[in-house]
């Protein structure tokens, strides 16, 4: 089975950062934008590890 | 101010009249292609996951949760960031199998119509809810826009109904108009999708200005709204609320397999798409699109707060509007659900519509195709006619609801439910042990726990009695609904994982398994088809499909696959049958179109791996191979290439003759290209080829040494060597000989150009005798009175002519031989009269040393040769035989019959050929003769002509002991008879 290296390198980011990252967005309750900003990162990632596919390797 | 409702109305009619016009021009082409087949349109049309729960039901869940509102987004945006684990290998299974629905892949994976049949029936209850919502949506803006009073909003309202049935009618109206029109569900619908896209951009336009009137009309800007939320009690109570961890996990699960599970959003994923490009953009455009979605969420909810009204929080927008007073405001908000809730209701529809058709209508029977009819029409009137029944139905179950229900219980039945469908949907691609068996149990005691549990409570208006079974405590309802789901899905999985262990699997669900399978461990086998072209593929479908239908059917593969009605390779004709079976999936489902080519174009037994199509797999996946894979994979190429390099020609054929490999060096021999071999039959190849590659497999030689295959005016000549596996499957070796066989017709030319001019003395003083004679005759003519005498010297005179001309002759039968490359006739030739003939010739040699020539064959025997090749073989051995003679040398030409084999031996008494160069003397240009009197290649062109003649030659020496040990040549010919000389 082809394994997504980008995949797993997010998954361990994700699981490394999570405390973290939920200490950061729960600190101030009015910080509505932190949570954007993680989505943001998360779009970037994905679309980083996208760029470079070939268009039809199905 | 308040729209009237026919003034809100007429906005429905006029919105969606816009999204007809828009669909229409797509599907007309006016709107240039690159705009509706652009990826960024496909990622708008994935929009309509973002139903009313998006634009209505998710202002609720923000204010009830805070932040955790995000759970809603997070589980379709895990999805789409993670596109490669699921999505992208269901999107490969469906484009090549044409699976347009949920249903569709799991019949197909598990081979079962009953699958398909219970997939559809369950889909379809846990979608009513889903229906259900949007069309409540939808109805209560339009009533809180034309003025009613929140309290306006209580069940059983004939008012309400009727807004909601009209709305219903209208986007039924537009369903079947644009969702109905292709009659095979695979298809992509261009208007469609184009319309959908439009519809999200509108959604998310409405939704962006309504945060703006949010944040500048009800705040007085960005700081306003961020000082009231650090000072307001209500603001700070919203925020920190907190969703229970479990149940976002819950919720995150949930909203991910509706993302993949329910039906409009796997039309669009993938019936609408068949590009792995677009979902990969979707990978990260869904996710960017979603958020865009969720940035007004939280400032209208805060504004809905703020202003403290009556209206539930779901309405936010329309809230705001009355609030300001702005029929613009209000607009927004109801284009907002109007565009969502329509967008997800005509594509719920159309893709149950199509499940119900190819899973419950067509294989169980409940209408027949009338096969002599258009088949086509009665599909798509079929379809309309579901569309029909399914929005009905979905409006039936809203008002059986008599509004009780937040939009947000809704929405929590029908993604509970679909989850439920997410343990198949994973084991498809990443569980081959499942079967079908599991799967029904698994989603039977999952379906019915969720209908106990969740269903029937939300939907009447109680909670479940499950608490008691598990650890007492404070359950909130919201608890119970997350354990509800969780169990039911608990038990889905349980039995679905039991049964499949612990029950058979049939083959046909291995093989399925093994197609879906992530790791694909199947090797493809090249299966044998009981038909010879594919002109036959009509009348073998013609039973099942009508003539009308099996004729369009077969015609449209041809186009697609770029084949012939002529096409008969085996390899082409398997594709034709795959692709058929595609397209009649798209249209029939996969269950009944595996069930018509099964019964129509059945697979014979037998069969090997299909060694081309594994090549392709692995070429197409060299990218992903890595480490020690990537190395054999490189390894791989290496040897293919060293194969298609090799400057003499391979092929390689199956057992059953299907060519599986022509490399390069074959192109350039046979002229013919690799893709027109491959996959196509040996015996099917153009001639020569064709039957001398046939004929030389069967045959139990290993190697044909010289095969002319002439092509038009061009002659030539190669050599074959071939072997065989234990399995059957042939591998030849050709090698084009044409350059060295010109070359030894050349050799042989000059070879006896060279013997002539050996000859040349001897000639001069054979003709010039009887010239000289002719001469004296001719003076003593002048003297001749009596006629007797004159008349016999005439006659004297005629047979010095005679005898000149014998010997020109003989020249010149000689000399030709070389003339006429490659131009070999076997006839019937007197055996005794050739050796004659070459005796003849070499005496006309005067240098040469006298020797004694006896002919002992029989003047009865025949063999079957070229005679003027056959008398080049005599001149050089009885040359070679004369030159290693002493001065009473004998040379003895004898022949034997025996069947149909005559063997000649040529015996002198000359001083024999040392053991040691025995091996060399067939080699051209080898002698050992001294300098300038020999040319070395009587013996090699002895040797080539014996072949040529299918003959051999043999070499025995020393025959005795002594100073003249001799030398015997063997020469075996094919014998011939005089009624073959006659027929001759």
């Amino acid at each position: 089975m082809y394994i997504n290296r980008m995949l797993v390198l997010g998954l361990v980011l994700v699981l490394v950062s999570f405390p973290m990252l939920n200490d950061w967005l729960n600190r101030d309750y009015t910080a509505w934008h932190r949570y954007y900003i993680v989505w943001s990162v998360v779009i970037l990632f994905t679309w980083w590890g996208n760029r470079s596919r070939h268009p039809d390797e199905l | 101010m308040s729209f009237s409702l026919a003034q809100v109305l007429l906005f429905v009619a006029i919105y969606l009249s816009i999204l007809f016009a828009v669909a229409h021009l797509a599907d007309r082409g006016v709107i240039p292609r690159r705009i509706t087949h652009h990826p960024a349109t496909y990622v708008l049309s994935l929009g309509v996951f973002a139903g009313a729960m998006a634009s209505n039901g998710v202002f609720e869940v923000a204010h009830r949760y805070g932040y955790n509102f995000l759970v809603y987004y997070a589980g379709v945006v895990t999805l789409f960031v993670f596109a490669a684990l699921l999505l992208i290998p269901l999107l490969r299974l469906s484009r090549v199998y044409q699976l347009a629905s949920l249903a569709d892949m799991l019949t197909f994976r598990f081979r079962s119509t009953r699958v398909g049949a219970a997939v559809t029936v369950a889909m379809c209850i846990a979608l009513l809810p889903l229906l259900a919502l949007q069309i409540q949506a939808v109805g209560d803006s339009i009533r809180l826009i034309s003025g009613s009073t929140a309290d306006a909003l209580h069940p059983g309202e004939m008012h309400h109904r009727g807004i909601a049935g009209l709305t219903c009618l209208v986007i039924l109206v537009f369903a079947l108009l644009f969702g109905a029109r292709s009659v095979s569900s695979a298809e992509r619908n261009t208007g469609l999708v184009t319309a959908m896209a439009f519809e999200s951009l509108v959604k998310l336009g409405a939704l962006l200005a309504l945060m703006l009137v949010a944040v500048f009309a009800v705040f007085e800007g960005p700081g306003d709204m961020h000082r009231w939320l650090r000072e307001s009690p209500l603001a700070q109570a919203q925020l920190l609320q907190r969703m229970p961890i479990e149940n976002a996990h819950t919720l995150i699960l949930v909203f991910f397999a509706g993302g993949v599970c329910m039906p409009h959003i796997f039309h669009m994923l993938f019936a609408e798409n068949t590009e792995s490009r677009d979902l990969r953009t979707a990978s990260w455009g869904m996710p960017l699109y979603l958020m865009l979605l969720s940035l007004p969420v939280l400032p209208v909810v805060w504004a809905g707060m703020r202003l403290e009204s009556p209206i539930p929080l779901e309405y936010a927008g329309v809230a705001i509007g009355r609030y300001l007073d702005s029929p613009a405001v209000s607009g927004a908000a109801l284009l907002a659900t109007l565009s969502a809730a329509s967008a997800t209701i005509v594509v719920t529809t159309l893709a149950l519509a199509n499940m119900c058709l190819n899973h419950l209508i067509l294989p169980l029977g409940l209408f027949r195709l009338d096969h002599e009819s258009d088949i086509y029409r009665h599909l798509r009137w079929l379809r309309r006619t579901l569309i029909t029944l399914l929005i009905a139905a979905g409006y039936l179950f809203y008002i059986s609801l008599e509004n009780r229900q937040s939009l947000v219980e809704l929405a929590w039945v029908a993604f509970s439910g679909t989850l439920q469908f997410l343990p198949g949907v994973v084991a498809t691609p990443y569980w081959p042990n499942a079967n079908r068996r599991g799967l029904l149990a698994g989603l039977c005691g999952g379906l019915a726990f969720w209908v106990f549990a969740v269903m029937l409570p939300i939907t009447r208006g109680y909670l479940p009695h499950i608490e008691p079974f598990f650890i007492p405590g404070d359950w909130t309802s919201d608890d119970l609904w997350t354990l509800a789901t969780m169990l039911a899905l608990a038990i889905n999985v349980g039995l679905f994982v039991v049964v499949s262990l612990l029950s058979p699997t049939s083959e046909e669900e291995r093989i399925a398994a093994e197609v879906c399978s992530m790791d694909d461990l199947s090797r493809p086998v090249r299966q044998l088809l009981p038909l010879a072209s594919a002109a036959e593929f009509t009348e073998l479908l013609l039973p099942a499909l009508g003539e009308r239908t099996a004729r369009a059917e077969v015609r449209r593969a041809l186009d697609e696959l770029q084949f012939t009605e002529e096409e008969r390779r085996p390899y082409a004709l398997r594709r034709l049958r795959r692709r058929i079976e595609a397209n009649l999936s798209g249209l029939l489902g996969p269950a009944v179109a595996h069930n018509i080519i099964e019964r129509c174009i059945p697979i014979q037994a037998g069969g090997n791996e299909d060694i081309n199509l594994i090549e392709r797999f692995l070429d197409n996946s060299q990218a992903q191979f890595t480490g020690l894979a990537a190395d054999l994979d490189a390894l791989r190429r290496r040897y293919r290439e060293t194969l298609d390099t090799l400057p003499v020609g391979i092929c390689s054929m199956g057992a059953d003759g299907e060519m599986l490999m022509w490399n390069r060096a074959m192109v350039a021999i046979t002229g013919i290209p690799a893709n027109e071999v491959l996959g196509s039959l040996v015996t099917s190849l153009p001639a020569p080829w064709g039957a001398l590659m046939a004929e030389f497999r069967d045959g139990e030689s290993d190697a044909l040494l010289r095969a002319e295959v002439s092509t038009g005016d061009v002659q030539r000549w190669a050599s074959l060597h071939k072997s065989v596996t234990p399995e059957g499957d042939s591998m030849m070796l050709v090698e084009d000989i044409t350059d060295f066989e010109r070359m030894e017709e050349e050799l042989l030319h000059n070879e006896r150009l060279a013997s002539i001019g050996r000859l040349a003395a001897g000639v001069a003083h054979e003709i010039g005798n009887p010239v000289t004679a002719i001469a004296c005759l001719a003076q003593n003519l002048e003297y001749a009175e009596d006629g007797a005498e004159v008349g016999a010297t005439a006659e004297d005179i005629l047979r010095q002519t005679e005898r000149v001309s014998r010997i020109v002759d003989s020249l010149v039968n000689f000399s030709h031989v070389g003339s006429q490359a490659g131009d070999l006739e076997l006839k019937p030739c007197n055996l005794a009269d050739c050796v004659d003939e070459a005796v003849h010739l070499l005496r006309l040699d005067r240098e040469a040393r006298p020797v004694r020539f006896d002919n002992l064959c029989d003047r009865e025997v025949l063999v079957l040769a070229d005679s003027q090749r056959l008398l080049q073989v005599f001149v050089n051995l009885l040359g070679n035989a004369r030159d290693a003679c002493d001065e009473d040398g004998h040379v003895r030409v004898r022949a034997y019959s025996g069947g149909d084999r005559v063997l000649v031996d040529v015996e002198d008494n000359g001083h024999g050929i040392p053991v040691a160069l025995q091996s060399q003397v067939f080699e051209p240009f080898f002698t050992t003769k001294e300098p300038g009197s020999g040319t070395g290649l009587g013996l090699a062109l002895v040797y080539s002509i014996m072949e040529d003649l299918g003959g051999s030659v043999q070499l025995t020496s020393p025959l005795q002991d002594g100073p003249n040990p001799g030398t015997r040549f063997s020469l075996d010919l094919a014998a011939s008879s005089y009624g073959e000389a006659f027929e001759v």
